[in-house]
């Protein structure tokens, strides 16, 4: 039998988080999420929250801010996606992969690491890739709320995280990511 | 009146052939690739958050046409990989290994034709990339949610796109 692949365990990234660390969501988003349980419908009439005023000031060059403005268009786009888009039975982006996703590409943006591409993602949620030569990485925002990052290259991993959902913990996978890209 | 989509064409229909499950590394497997958004950009890679996660429908290269994955679907692209791109497992400990293999699955869950040795038309060339843990296989919730992007960042190294998807609303 052929040796497995490892995933997980043995990786720096991975002994400094907690996979049970609790979810920490910004209150008037949970209560949102309550008034809409179980209806599926008011998924695509949610508009995606946008950047804060803290945000916008962070400088960067005019030619990463176009691409952001496509960016953050792009996400808003997903809400648009029916359940089954692509023919394998994936959900819909809901609130809640919506949400991290906007935080992920909030925090992407400070740190102005333009991902290859945003998509819905065929775990149900939001997908944003990356690659950078023979280096690839990924962060998907689950629609139960879970955000998981993988980074991989040429000779080793994949790696496998779950970042906890906190702003500062998916900023500091973000800066993880842009570092392992760009060595 | 809704729309009554057309017959699988001949090399497709199983008839009373029985499933075959001798796969050579270099055989191509198919698999759809979802129409792209308006404001999508078109990619020359199969981003990897968009491979289904296992247990996902494949057509099998031996028996069917890359263009027989997307019949009824129009917009969608199609993408190829080989069997040996499939990773034989992924570890997330010392006793949670996760094997994939590819089974050559020509009917679907309700029709029992092949138990009942009948003919029928369903996809000969249909087959499933499965998940095994300890000699079972398991369903796609049971996978863990760390393996999925696993194997799918495997998979995206390999697999090409062989015609690209069209735009939403779709391009003849």
């Amino acid at each position: 039998m052929a040796t497995p692949v490892p995933v997980l365990e043995d990786y720096r990234y991975v002994k400094e988080r907690s996979v049970d660390a609790p979810t920490v969501v910004d209150s008037a988003f949970v209560s949102e999420e309550v008034d809409v349980a179980g209806t599926s419908v008011e998924r695509h009439n949610v508009e995606a929250p946008m950047p804060s005023a803290s945000e916008a000031q962070v400088s960067v060059a005019s030619t990463s801010e176009d691409k952001f403005i496509k960016l953050f268009a792009r996400l808003k786009s997903l809400q648009r996606l029916e359940d089954d888009w692509n023919s394998y039975g994936a959900a819909a982006p809901n609130r809640k992969a919506l949400y991290w996703g906007h935080s992920v590409l909030a925090a992407l943006f400070r740190v102005n690491l333009v991902p290859a591409a945003i998509s819905a993602s065929s775990d149900d949620g939001v997908g944003i890739t990356f690659r950078e030569s023979n280096r690839r990485a990924a962060i998907e925002c689950l629609n139960s709320g879970e955000v998981l990052a993988v980074i991989s290259n040429g000779t080793f991993g994949p790696y496998v995280w779950n970042v906890p959902t906190d702003p500062m913990e998916i900023k500091r996978a973000v800066e993880e990511i842009k570092s392992f890209l760009t060595v | 009146m809704p729309d009554i989509p057309p017959p699988l064409p001949p090399r497709l229909r199983r008839g009373n052939r029985q499933p075959v499950q001798d796969f050579s590394p270099d055989e191509v497997l198919y698999l759809r690739v979802p129409p792209l958004q308006l404001d999508e950009e078109e990619l020359d890679f199969f981003p990897p958050t968009k491979i289904p996660s296992p247990a996902f429908s494949v057509n099998r290269g031996r028996f069917s046409e890359p263009q027989d994955v997307i019949i009824n679907r129009p917009g969608y692209g199609i993408a190829a990989f080989i069997v040996r791109d499939v990773p034989p497992s992924i570890a997330t400990g010392p006793n949670a290994v996760y094997e994939f293999r590819v089974v050559h699955e020509p009917c679907e869950v309700y029709c029992n034709a092949i138990t009942r040795n009948e003919p029928c038309d369903c996809n000969y060339a249909h087959s499933e990339i499965q998940v095994f843990k300890d000699g079972k296989k398991i369903e796609n919730n049971r996978v863990p949610k760390s393996v999925k992007p696993a194997f799918k960042d495997i998979l995206s190294k390999k697999i090409l796109i062989i015609q690209q998807p069209s735009r939403e609303p779709y391009e003849s």
